[in-house]
């Protein structure tokens, strides 16, 4: 039982980790585009399109799927499952769904870093879509940050099916 | 994920707010596959704003179907 218990907290202690960092991530994210809309340096604004992508594919995407994977693996090591409580399966879906959107938008960063690199006009540099997709993103996992802390009730018919417990690592003896 | 489940939701039927988080989530979930399926794809011209020709597409996000939630 102490070995499970160790297992659950440095899951838990994981997923936090990931999920939290992903929403840093994404905050610096939604300053950066801020300052790419805002800014009056051209110099500025060229070099915030620019870091975008590197920085995207090296905080945003790792993060994101560090997210998921130790999602998954907490609703393995702990009696709430995957598929038996509502909140769950939301914040499996808003994770999904964000993860899936950002490695889209990942060729966006890409055209926007290039469009920076270029010799284009600097209005033809600036772009809002960054801002508009990290308020999105920041209010999608702020929702599963609530859903995480409040655990609102809800059990599905899964969930309702099988006792809490079984096929978990925390019920094993 | 505590580990703790509470015994008081396992009431019959399925809570209101799984009802309406459910449909506004399918709303979001079908207007992705909308906007990728009239797009072809989630690509950066529909984003860009004309960067010059040779560097990427041309289309113009409206501000208002952008925070609309059409540009997801």
């Amino acid at each position: 039982m102490a070995a499970s218990t160790r297992l659950r907290k440095t899951a838990l202690v994981t997923h936090i980790g990931a999920s939290v960092g992903w929403l840093g991530a994404v905050f610096c994210f939604l300053v950066l585009a801020l300052v790419g809309v805002t800014s009056s340096d051209p110099g500025v604004v060229r070099g915030v399109y620019r870091i975008m992508e590197p920085v995207a594919w090296l905080t945003l995407v790792p993060l994101a799927f560090a997210s998921l994977i130790t999602g998954l693996v907490q609703s393995w090591v702990t009696p709430w499952g995957l598929l038996r409580h509502y909140w769950v399966l939301f914040k499996l879906g808003i994770t999904v769904v964000c993860t899936g959107v950002l490695l889209l938008y990942m060729r966006t960063f890409e055209a926007m870093a290039q469009a920076a690199a270029s010799d284009a006009p600097i209005e033809a540099v600036r772009n809002p879509s960054p801002l508009l997709h990290a308020i999105l993103a920041l209010l999608a996992l702020v929702a599963a940050m609530v859903l995480s802390v409040f655990k609102p009730k809800g059990v599905t018919r899964r969930g309702q099916r099988r006792p809490v417990g079984v096929g978990t690592v925390a019920s094993a003896p | 994920m505590d580990g703790t489940t509470g015994s008081g939701d396992r009431g019959p039927g399925m809570p209101r707010w799984v009802k309406i988080c459910g449909v506004a989530g399918i709303v979001v979930v079908l207007v992705i596959v909308v906007m990728l399926l009239v797009g072809g794809e989630h690509s950066p011209s529909r984003h860009m704003h004309g960067a010059g020709p040779g560097v990427v597409g041309t289309t113009v996000v409206a501000a208002g179907s952008a925070l609309s939630g059409v540009c997801l």
